[in-house]
């Protein structure tokens, strides 16, 4: 019997609002408990609520980015269920009119396969209390009650561990890249639920699905969706039940483990909210939200792989915003892209994280770096002058040029300068010569050093390359 | 004495200086030391004497300053015990006043306390709150009505010219004819309900009553408008309301239901009724008869069950001892916490009407309950708006006989529900403005009509109502 | 719809978060059957599904949004005032373990 697996992945993004979802109380992470609360943060009777435009707006960017039908007029309803990290016994959500509806995304695979997921529905709802569970007892911390959250709910258009991971990875991606959200899976700013079944290929019959919760890592995925798969494998072949159940991963054993079984379905006794009349959202605001919109990883792959950058190098370059768009930036006013590619990735990059600082602080000016690259491009410096170069930019914010001439940096590129210089080398060398010409590789490399020594660092290594065997060409002539 | 009389007279004896803030106040409440209704929840007399002794002078356009009123016990007062009568909210001081309350303050208003309701306003006798059965002025074995009892009674009898109510299906139209009063429910979303405790979001009103219309007319000019805590308060400009009734901007035609009409079966309400009818006629208004469908008349008492107990489960979910409520002892998990706080909280028609209200939501039952009802009341507005295309106004009684004897009444789901009873709940599933003012006295028992006029038309109804209040002489009637 | 039993009126109690007494649960259990009577005559109203159903009593939709600026928010020790299980800074309930909890944020 041959299995195939069904994934389908329910993503909670936390909006990165001011004020929270239904209440202008703020919505700021990291308080004191109990000190981001308004009246119906608590269900104070008689407390409303209210809808906040920025979270209509950023949802609104999302929704865009994930190519979905976006609701002109919103609707929400109630989600009656009694826990005590709810306090009003509902949730307002959007049950039946979600915000976004009807959407897909392209994943890329490691292969190089793309594979599209369609996604069903993007809804605006509230995020719970939080609670701090103690040996007999437990605390609510009402701060995060009422947060705004996207629910992002995808079909089942997924089969593995890795097509799952890239599904998280590219909505982590795109609301990252919108800044409606902080994406950290760790801090559970995103969160996701994963559904897992499996049936036999071909066979139109669902199996019985196992959900998993509590993700919190991009990595975790992949392996917790593998395991599970195996899982539930190993139940079928060896002819038992897959139970319906909810697991988390554990991230030492790493395994999934049972949560609780899901017995009969709670009743949520949906319906309309009738605290919030429907709203018609302004065309102004909706063409507002979409034109207003960072440009989308999606969009930079295409650029960036015009641009000749492999496939390695767009996703090291797209984990971080803000890297990207100064990259993009700096080839927008003309610096190579390889070359940038490799400093800003390399020694640029390393000296953000060993100081622990971001991209815009950095000391020098765009137009700098631009400079910089250039002088690589053309050769004016060689590479041992670049670093130490860059390192005086990094560190002290001057121009390339005034480091060049404060350091007597300087490439000769004149033929007829480096060429006495040779001439020099060739004089003095016989026996590394013969040796070049007996095979040995490394004896040009050595000729190669003694002219950069001659030259105090500063000949152009390719002008002295080149020279170097034009010569011992003749030498041998001789 | 003054809180017999009206507001506008009050209002001039104020600025003329005849009488102080602080006099007021203190007839207020050496009055209401005196109730015999059973009108009380918390008082805030200190609070009171404060701002009245901090008043200094009443301009001529400050109508409501310096006056006392109360408020219906399911509005949220900053630092007054709130409780909606149910033991479930017992001891909860609100950290926030109703939007409908600050306005009042705003305008100088001073709230002296809060009155007495049915259970979480879920209830249509005045007898059911934790404090017991309230009564009516006119004859203590009668009901007052509710579930706006308490407020209706010092209206009433006389300890204040104005009292805050909430109107689901008739709680203030219903209790003001049973007690000689002006009751008005507004345009649903022309007042802002934050701070109202929501029974039933999608027809709870803020209303009110007073002794005569103009009174009614004022308070409104005040209260409404856009409120952005409330996203279901109307953006639609507010009116200066007292102008319909001072400048006599009316409509002219006026129509009843045949159904109803004819199932008048006492005598004497026909006949007031008649007497009006030919009044409205020989003063210019074009009077008509018109067919509303009769299954639909019979239709209002379970869809309002039904969408009132299913929306009233949900907006009392929060109340789970937890956040506020009289806390729970020696409870092992949170579901014995919140099972021990709400069983205790709540009487025994509450929990009925959660449990049907419950069983209407649930998935299997949802559509046949909760959703038909839903659907029926598209139909009841329907029809109620084709006949607003046809008349400006719906004329009716507001009750059909005397208020009933406490010891006769029933609290069961109505297994023969008349239609007659259920009549008022028309206003709140079409969300009309509709007024209740006194018709006639029966057997020394005042009975009242009722205006019902097109959403936002709030003015033309206050302004029928004025007219009709010059018809019957009945106003500022007050039960010591 | 779910044929009413005294059990199912206990089940629906439980959920929402009270009990019953036995007379309770009889008496609305007897109140049931006027209840189905309504609703079968609701069903029984000509086109009564050719309508949409009808939450709002008008249809006035809204425009105004909430702005996203914080208002100053409560005090703690105002917001946890009339809280009778406050515990310090927060709200102490006994410990919420498993039970019920099969809940999907």
């Amino acid at each position: 019997m041959e299995l195939e697996s069904i994934i389908g992945i329910e993503i909670h993004v936390q909006l990165k609002t001011k004020t929270k979802m239904f209440s202008r109380a703020p919505s700021t992470f990291g308080e004191e408990s109990n000190t981001q609360i308004l009246p119906v943060d608590i269900a104070l009777p008689g407390s409303l609520p209210v809808v906040n435009k920025e979270a209509v707006i950023l949802a609104i960017k999302i929704c865009s980015a994930l190519n979905m039908e976006i609701a002109h007029t919103l609707y929400f309803d109630r989600k009656n269920y009694f826990y005590p990290d709810l306090p009003k016994g509902y949730q307002i959500t959007q049950q039946f009119n979600p915000i976004g509806k009807n959407g897909k995304i392209e994943l890329n695979l490691d292969s190089g396969e793309k594979l599209i997921c369609t996604i069903d529905n993007a809804h605006l709802e509230e995020d719970t209390a939080k609670q701090l569970h103690l040996d007999n007892m437990s605390f609510i911390n009402y701060n995060r009650a009422g947060i705004p959250l996207l629910e992002i709910v995808s079909n089942p258009d997924l089969h593995s561990g890795e097509e799952a991971m890239k599904y998280v990875e590219t909505i982590r991606e795109i609301v990252t890249y919108l800044n409606a959200s902080d994406g950290k899976m760790e801090d559970g700013s995103l969160r996701c639920d994963i559904n897992i079944s499996l049936k036999e290929k071909g066979s139109k019959k669902m199996g019985t699905k196992c959900e998993i919760k509590n993700l919190n890592s991009i990595q975790n995925i992949k392996d917790a969706v593998d395991f599970e798969i195996e899982r539930q494998k190993k139940i079928i072949l060896s002819s038992n039940k897959v139970e319906s159940e909810t697991r988390r991963y554990d991230e030492k054993l790493k395994q999934t483990v049972l949560l609780r079984k899901k017995t009969s379905a709670v009743d949520y006794k949906y319906f309309r909210e009738p605290n919030i009349v429907p709203i018609d959202l302004d065309d102004e605001l909706i063409y507002d939200a979409i034109h207003t919109m960072n440009k989308l990883p999606s969009q930079y792959r295409v650029e960036l792989s015009k641009l000749g950058l492999n496939n390695y190098e767009i996703n090291e370059l797209l984990r971080e915003q803000d890297i990207t768009i100064y990259y993009d930036e700096l080839i927008k006013r003309g610096a190579d892209y390889k070359i940038l590619w490799n400093f800003l990735l390399g020694d640029i990059k390393a000296y953000l994280n060993k100081n622990e600082s971001r991209i815009d602080s950095l000391k020098f000016s765009k137009n700098s770096l631009v400079t910089f690259v250039s002088l690589v491009k053309e050769n004016k410096i060689n590479s041992k002058q670049a670093k130490e170069i860059l390192e005086e930019m990094l560190t002290s914010g001057k121009k390339p040029d005034v480091i060049i001439s404060e350091k007597g940096i300087e490439q000769i590129n004149s033929s007829s300068e480096i060429e006495k210089i040779v001439d020099v080398v060739i004089n003095e060398n016989e026996n590394a010569i013969n040796e070049y010409k007996n095979g040995k590789d490394h004896a040009f490399s050595y000729l190669v050093g003694q002219v950069m020594k001659l030259s105090k660092g500063k000949a152009n290594p390719n002008i002295a390359k080149e020279l170097l065997i034009s010569k011992i060409g003749d030498y041998f002539k001789k | 004495m003054w809180m017999n009389k009206s507001i506008t007279e009050i209002h001039s004896a104020l600025v003329k200086k005849k009488v102080t803030p602080i006099e007021l106040v203190e007839e207020c409440i050496s009055l209401s030391e005196k109730d015999k209704c059973n009108c009380f929840e918390a008082c805030c007399f200190d609070q009171a004497r404060k701002q009245a002794k901090e008043i200094k002078e009443i301009k001529e356009e400050e109508i409501l300053k310096g006056i006392p009123f109360f408020a219906k016990d399911n509005f949220s007062t900053l630092g007054v015990e709130t409780t909606a009568s149910s033991n479930i909210l017992n001891g909860y001081i609100p950290i926030f006043d109703a939007s409908v309350i600050t306005k009042l303050k705003n305008a100088g208003m001073i709230l002296m306390g809060k009155t007495t309701m049915d259970e979480l306003a879920m209830g249509g006798n005045g007898t059911t709150s934790h404090k017991g059965v309230s009564t009516n002025p006119y004859d203590h074995k009668r009901i007052i009505g509710g579930s706006s009892c308490g407020s209706a009674g010092v209206v009433s009898t006389g300890i204040v010219p104005f009292a805050l109510g909430s109107d689901t299906g008739d709680s203030v139209r219903k209790p003001a004819s049973h007690a000689g009063l002006v009751g008005f429910k507004p345009t649903w979303g022309r007042v802002s309900r934050y701070g109202l405790l929501s029974f039933a979001t999608s027809l709870d009103t803020v209303s009110y009553f007073t002794r005569n219309v103009l009174d009614a007319s004022y308070i409104l000019s005040y209260i409404s408008g856009y409120d952005n805590k409330d996203m279901s308060s109307s953006t639609r400009k507010k009116e200066k309301y007292q102008d319909y009734v001072l400048k006599k901007k009316t409509f002219k035609k006026i129509g009843y239901f045949k159904e109803v009409y004819n199932s008048i079966t006492n005598k004497q309400i026909k006949e007031a009724f008649d007497n009006l009818l030919s009044s409205l006629k020989g003063k210019g208004y074009i009077v008509s008869e018109y067919d509303y469908p009769k299954e639909l008349l019979y239709a209002l008492y379970p869809t309002y069950m039904i969408i009132s107990c299913a929306e009233a489960n949900s907006n009392n979910a929060c109340l789970d001892g937890i956040k506020y409520g009289p806390g729970v002892e020696n409870a092992t998990s949170w579901v014995e916490y919140m099972t021990k706080a709400r069983t205790k909280g709540f009487s025994e028609l509450i929990k009925r009407r959660f449990v049907i209200g419950s069983f209407s939501l649930l998935s299997q039952n949802q559509e046949e309950m909760f959703t038909r009802a839903q659907k029926a009341r598209r139909l009841i507005v329907n029809e109620l708006n084709k006949f607003f295309d046809e008349h400006d106004y719906l004329l009716l009684p507001a009750a059909y006989s005397l208020p009933p004897k406490i010891s006769e009444l029933d609290t069961k789901w109505s297994s023969k529900p008349d239609f007659l009873d259920n009549i008022l709940t028309l206003g709140n599933f079409g969300g009309n403005p509709s007024i209740t003012l006194p018709l006639t006295f029966i057997n020394n028992m005042p009975l009242g009509v009722n205006v019902t006029g097109r959403i936002f038309e709030d003015g033309y109804v206050f302004s029928l109502a004025s007219e009709i209040e010059k018809i019957t002489k009945l106003s500022n009637l007050v039960k010591e | 719809m779910i044929k009413i039993t005294k059990n199912i009126i206990r089940q629906c109690a439980k959920n929402m978060m009270f009990d019953l007494t036995s007379e309770e649960v009889d008496t609305i259990f007897n109140e049931f059957d006027t209840v189905y009577a309504q609703v079968g005559f609701l069903s029984s109203i000509k086109g009564v599904d050719e309508v949409e159903p009808m939450t709002f009593p008008y249809k006035e939709h809204q425009h105004k949004l909430a702005d996203d600026i914080p208002l100053k928010p409560l005090k703690r020790a105002l917001a946890l005032k009339n809280s009778n299980t406050a515990f310090g800074n927060q709200i102490k309930l006994p410990k919420v373990i498993g039970v019920n909890s099969d809940v999907d944020e």
